[in-house]
């Protein structure tokens, strides 16, 4: 029942890394076993979101040219024993693994791991098409910006071109006041726009960046966009969750002027 | 669900800063950041057969140094294990 999942979005800066991190703990935290492959050769970066930046030794490229076994280049989690990275290398560029390897090595890890989830790197070319490569489904990240969307429609025709049996979408990085106000697309006009399935909306949190910071997930966190990644991870793994509301104010006062000014 | 964050939140610029040092450094020097701590750990091992030393404060850092004869700074490997007693061998006890 092992699953390949690719998250990607065309577009730099949207949260890819970080929405990989947070899903494949979430999804360990679920009690599913899960390896995370950072395949940004070059700009690697899931090792540092993650926190794991001091144990990597060995990595993908190392794994792909045989210089080492998959299980020397895995790195266990710090928390979740089971979850592990498999972080990129450094000082490679994109033409050190081609799409046929890194099918082999999605396909090896099949027998491991109940999750295969995939970091993508920004762009279309030679790191995304090695990226998509192996995998069953796509998670493509987008925010509700005129570029982010307008790359995610071109990354999902991309997908569907490649034949991916299945593409869901998140969209981050939502502020439900400048949607309140008008000034922000809703997750709703985003659907509209690309016609695809939403499988969750992540509010902008300053929380993101303090896990950053400290190379924490916060997924399952009491904050919102903890919440809120938890909930995707329910509905990857097959739950039906519904659409948490992501407007922080919970006033019933504010919710009438809100009402008010609406109408 | 989980508490909060294990640190407290204004810490974490501070988290930061020290965590991207170090980074930078391993990245400049095209090393792994795990084999610093592999060599740590090996040379910790080595020098605890002669000496108690002080692993909380050693310290073993990357740096980057101007050499004779190199055209660029080479990575250098700095260091520093506090020791606080020699233990005595056991040739030295007769």
């Amino acid at each position: 029942m092992s699953e390949v999942m690719v998250i990607t979005s065309g577009k730099g800066g949207v949260g890819k890394t970080t929405t990989a991190a947070n899903i494949g703990t979430g999804l360990a935290y679920l009690g599913y076993s899960v390896v995370l492959i950072d395949t940004d050769i070059g700009l690697r970066n899931l090792d540092v979101v993650m926190g794991l930046e001091n144990r990597i030794i060995y990595n993908l490229v190392d794994v792909v040219e045989g210089n080492c076994r998959i299980k020397q280049a895995l790195i266990r989690d710090k928390r979740c024993p089971n979850l592990y990275l498999l972080p990129s290398a450094q000082t490679r560029d994109k033409s050190a693994v081609n799409p046929e390897q890194m099918k082999k090595l999605t396909d090896d890890l099949r027998d491991e791991f109940d999750y295969i989830l995939l970091d993508c790197p920004a762009g279309i070319e030679q790191g995304f098409q090695n990226a998509i490569a192996g995998a069953d489904r796509a998670l493509v990240v987008t925010t509700p910006e005129v570029s982010a969307i307008r790359d995610a429609d071109r990354i999902i025709g991309l997908l569907e071109a490649a034949g991916m049996q299945e593409i869901d979408l998140v969209v981050n990085r939502i502020r439900m006041d400048m949607v309140r106000r008008g000034d922000m697309m809703s997750v709703e006009d985003v659907s509209e726009i690309l016609a695809i399935n939403i499988i969750g909306a992540v509010p902008d949190d300053e929380d993101i960046v303090v896990s950053a910071n400290q190379g924490e997930p916060l997924v399952d966190t009491e904050t919102m966009a903890g919440q809120a990644y938890m909930n995707i991870c329910r509905r990857v793994a097959g739950e039906a969750v519904p659409l948490m509301d992501l407007d922080p104010r919970k006033g019933i006062l504010i919710r009438i002027s809100s009402f008010l000014k609406r109408a | 669900m989980r508490q909060r964050f294990c640190f407290h939140k204004s810490n974490s610029g501070d988290i930061a800063r020290g965590r991207l040092k170090l980074l930078l450094v391993s990245d400049k020097a095209r090393v792994n950041p795990g084999l610093l701590n592999l060599i740590r750990e090996d040379m910790l091992g080595v020098l605890s057969r002669y000496a108690e030393v002080d692993s909380l404060n050693l310290d073993i850092r990357l740096v980057r140094m101007e050499t004779a004869g190199a055209r660029e700074p080479v990575p250098v490997l700095s260091a520093t294990f506090p020791i606080r007693t020699f233990t005595k061998r056991k040739e030295e006890c007769f």
